[in-house]
C-alpha cells in the first residue's frame, strides 16, 4: 500500500499486553492541516493506537512492532525527556477519560499554568487570560469560575472542554483527540468542533480524531478510517467511506445510527472475537451477513476499491 | 395511570464557588411510571447529573422531596438506604471512577450480588459471567482491573453491575456515550428487554437526541437547573416548543446515509 510521507506516519504498528496482541498492525498517515477521523467497534484498539503515538500506554501494554514518525522524528527512539517536550506542545492528546487525565486536587487554572509555563515563557496573568479566552470560545460561559474550580466541581462536559482547551492552548501541530465530544450536547459540540477546525485554518494544525459520532467525523474529517478487532479494515475519503462503504462492518455501523424519526437498527448480531482468540480468516466473518467461503480461510488485506479508498474484504 | 415509581417534588441545590452561586437544580418536579423510560436531555452543565445524584440519594437536596413507590425517601439512611438501592440503581457518567481501581471488575460485580443476596456462593461465578455476557463482554474481562479495559467496555461493565441487581428503577447517565453505534443498538435492545421482563423503569440521560427519541417514551429538556419542556419524546423532537430544544435539534451533524448493502 503506498504511503505518503506525512506529518505523522504510523507504520504497521503493533501493541501487545502480556497475553494478547491488541493493535495488530495498523498503518496510516496524516499530513499537515489534515483531519483524519477514526471510528470502530468498542474495544477494537483506537485508544491504544493513540496512546502508542503519545507514548502514554498504561503499564502492561507495549509496542512490539512497527514504526512511528512525527515530522521526521522517530517517536519510538525518542528518549522520555524529548517525548515530554514534544507532547503538550507540538503534539497533544485529548484523553477519552477526562476525569483520569485531570488532577482532582488541582484547580483548572493550575493545569493551564503548568502546561503553558513548562512549554514556553509566559507570565501567570497573561497565561490565565489566554486560557480564559480559549475556554470562552468553547462555550464555557464563566471562565473565571472554571479556572478557580477543581475538576470534581465541574460537569462531565465541562471537564471534557477543559481537556480540549489544554490540548489546544499551545497551538500544536497535531492533536490526537480520543472521543473529544462524547460528553457534549449538540450545540456545544458544534461550537467545539468549529474551534478545533479553526485551529487547522489558522495554524495548519492536523487532527486525528476518534469518535463514535459518525456525523462529527463526516463534518470534520477529510479521511475516515474504520477499525475492527485491532485492524484498520477500511480507509478513504469520507464521501466514499460513508457514501459507498467497502466493508460490511462499515455498512452495519452506518445502518445502526439512530435517526430523528425513531428508527434504529440492531444491525450486527453477536460479539467481536474475544481477546486472544485466533482466527485464520477475516475477524468479522463470524458476524458478517455477506461472508463467503474464503472469508473463514485467509485474512483479507486492504485493497483498493475506489479512488484513495481501501477496504479489507474478500467480497469488496 | 397508577402510582408512579418515582416522584420528585421541587428539588433544589445551589453550589457556592467564590462569590458565584450556581443553581444546579432549581425547582425540579417530575414523576416516572413503573416500566416507563423517561429521557432527560439538556445542555452541558444544566444540572442533569446533579439531579440524578439527588434522586439516587448520593447528595442531599437543599430542599424538596423524593418519593419512591409512594414513600418519602428523602432522608432515608442505614437499612432504609440499603432497601432503596435494592430497587434503585444508577450507572454513572464516568464509569471508571465508579469502580474501585484496585478490584477486578468481576469482584466488584460479585460484591453487589452478595450484598443483596442475589447469588448463592456456588453460583456466583456463573452469575458474574452471565451479567458480563449480557452486555457483550466475556468472562475474561471480569478478570481485569477497570483501567485495563476500553472506555466502552468499562461503561458496559458498570451497566452489567447495575442491572445484576434487577432494580425497579435504573438511572443511566450517558450510558452509551463511549459505545459505537452498533454496540449501542445492542445495549438499547438489552435495556428494552429488561424493561419488559422486570417492568423496570429507566431515567435515560443522554446528549444524543436521536437515541433518546428512539428509546424513550417521554422526555424532559433541562436548561439552567429547570425542566423547560416536557412531553412525549416523538412530539418534543418533531415539534419542539422551547428555544433551547430547537437549538439542540438544529445543531446536530447529520450522517450521510449510504445506499443499502447487497
Ligand atoms: N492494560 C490492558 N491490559 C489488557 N488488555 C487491555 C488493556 N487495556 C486495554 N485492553 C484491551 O485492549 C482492547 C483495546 O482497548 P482500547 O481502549 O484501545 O479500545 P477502544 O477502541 O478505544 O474502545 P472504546 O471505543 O470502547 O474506547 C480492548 O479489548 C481492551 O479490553
Ligand atoms: N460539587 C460541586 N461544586 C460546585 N459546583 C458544582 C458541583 N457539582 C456540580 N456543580 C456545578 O453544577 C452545574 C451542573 O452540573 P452537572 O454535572 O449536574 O451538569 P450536567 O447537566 O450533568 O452536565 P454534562 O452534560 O456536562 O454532564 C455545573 O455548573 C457544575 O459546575
Ligand atoms: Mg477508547
Ligand atoms: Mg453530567
Amino acid at each position: 500500500m503506498p504511503m505518503t510521507q506525512g506529518l505523522l506516519t504510523i507504520d504497521d504498528i503493533r501493541v501487545s499486553s502480556a497475553r494478547h496482541e491488541i493493535v495488530k498492525g495498523v498503518s496510516l498517515s496524516i499530513g499537515q492541516g489534515e483531519i483524519y477521523g477514526l471510528a470502530g467497534e468498542s474495544g477494537c484498539g483506537k485508544s491504544t493506537l493513540l496512546k502508542s503515538v503519545t507514548r502514554l500506554l498504561p503499564p502492561g501494554l507495549r509496542v512490539v512492532g512497527g514504526g512511528l514518525a512525527f515530522d521526521g522524528i522517530d517517536l519510538l527512539a525518542l528518549p522520555p525527556e524529548g517525548m515530554r517536550r514534544l507532547r503538550g506542545r507540538r503534539l497533544t492528546f485529548v484523553s477519552q477519560n477526562a476525569v483520569e487525565a485531570l488532577n482532582d486536587s488541582r484547580t483548572v487554572g493550575a493545569h493551564f499554568l503548568e502546561t503553558m509555563r513548562s512549554h514556553g515563557r509566559i507570565g501567570r496573568k497573561e497565561a490565565l487570560r489566554q486560557a480564559a479566552e480559549l475556554m470562552a470560545s468553547l462555550d464555557l460561559s464563566d471562565p473565571g469560575r472554571i479556572l478557580a474550580s477543581y475538576p470534581f466541581e465541574l460537569s462531565g462536559g465541562m471537564n471534557q472542554r477543559v481537556l480540549i482547551a489544554l490540548a489546544m492552548v499551545m497551538k500544536p501541530d497535531l492533536i490526537l483527540a480520543d472521543e473529544p465530544t462524547s460528553a457534549l450536547d449538540a450545540a456545544v459540540q458544534a461550537q467545539v468542533v468549529a474551534e478545533m477546525m479553526g485551529l487547522r485554518e489558522r495554524y495548519r494544525a492536523a487532527i486525528l480524531i476518534v469518535s463514535h459520532n459518525l456525523g462529527v467525523l463526516a463534518h470534520m474529517a477529510e479521511t475516515i478510517g474504520v477499525m475492527y478487532a485491532g485492524l484498520l479494515v477500511e480507509r478513504g475519503p469520507k464521501g466514499l467511506v460513508l457514501g459507498l462503504p467497502g466493508h460490511p462492518y462499515t455498512r452495519a455501523l452506518i445502518a445502526a445510527v439512530p435517526d430523528l424519526d425513531g428508527n434504529m437498527r440492531d444491525s450486527v448480531q453477536g460479539s467481536p472475537p474475544s481477546p486472544g482468540e485466533v482466527f485464520p480468516g477475516c475477524p468479522f466473518a463470524p458476524r458478517c451477513p455477506e461472508a463467503l467461503a474464503a472469508c473463514a480461510g485467509t485474512p483479507p488485506a486492504l485493497r483498493q476499491v475506489g479512488d484513495g479508498h481501501w477496504a479489507a474484504c474478500h467480497a469488496a | 395511570m397508577g402510582e408512579p415509581i418515582l416522584e420528585c417534588r421541587d428539588l433544589r441545590v445551589t453550589f457556592r464557588k467564590g462569590n458565584r452561586l450556581i443553581k444546579a437544580v432549581d425547582g425540579v418536579s417530575f414523576g416516572v411510571e413503573p416500566g416507563e423510560c423517561y429521557g432527560l436531555v439538556g445542555g452541558s452543565g444544566c444540572g442533569k447529573s446533579t439531579l440524578a445524584r439527588l434522586v439516587t440519594r448520593l447528595r442531599d437536596a437543599d430542599s424538596g422531596t423524593v418519593w419512591l413507590e409512594g414513600r418519602d425517601v428523602t432522608g432515608v439512611t442505614g437499612r432504609g438506604l440499603r432497601a432503596f438501592y435494592r430497587k434503585v440503581q444508577m450507572v454513572f457518567q464516568d464509569p471508571v471512577a465508579s469502580f474501585d481501581p484496585r478490584k477486578k471488575i468481576g469482584q466488584s460485580i460479585a460484591e453487589v450480588l452478595r450484598n443483596f443476596g442475589l447469588a448463592e456462593r456456588t453460583a456466583l461465578r456463573a452469575a458474574i459471567n452471565g451479567a458480563l455476557e449480557m452486555v457483550g463482554l466475556s468472562p475474561e474481562h471480569g478478570e481485569r482491573l477497570p483501567g485495563q479495559v476500553s472506555g466502552g467496555q468499562c461503561q458496559r461493565a458498570a451497566l452489567a453491575r447495575a442491572v445484576a441487581v434487577r432494580p425497579r428503577l435504573l438511572i443511566c447517565d450517558e450510558v452509551t456515550s463511549a459505545l459505537d453505534v452498533s454496540v449501542q443498538a445492542q445495549i438499547v435492545s438489552l435495556l428494552r428487554r429488561l424493561q419488559g421482563e422486570l417492568n423496570m423503569a429507566i431515567i435515560f440521560i443522554s446528549h444524543d437526541l436521536s437515541l433518546v427519541r428512539c428509546f424513550t417514551t417521554r422526555l424532559g429538556v433541562m436548561l439552567d437547573g429547570k425542566i423547560v419542556e416536557t412531553g412525549p419524546a416523538a412530539e418534543v423532537v418533531s415539534t419542539p416548543k422551547h428555544e433551547h430544544t430547537k437549538l439542540l435539534l438544529s445543531s446536530l451533524f447529520p450522517v450521510p446515509r449510504s445506499a443499502p448493502g447487497p
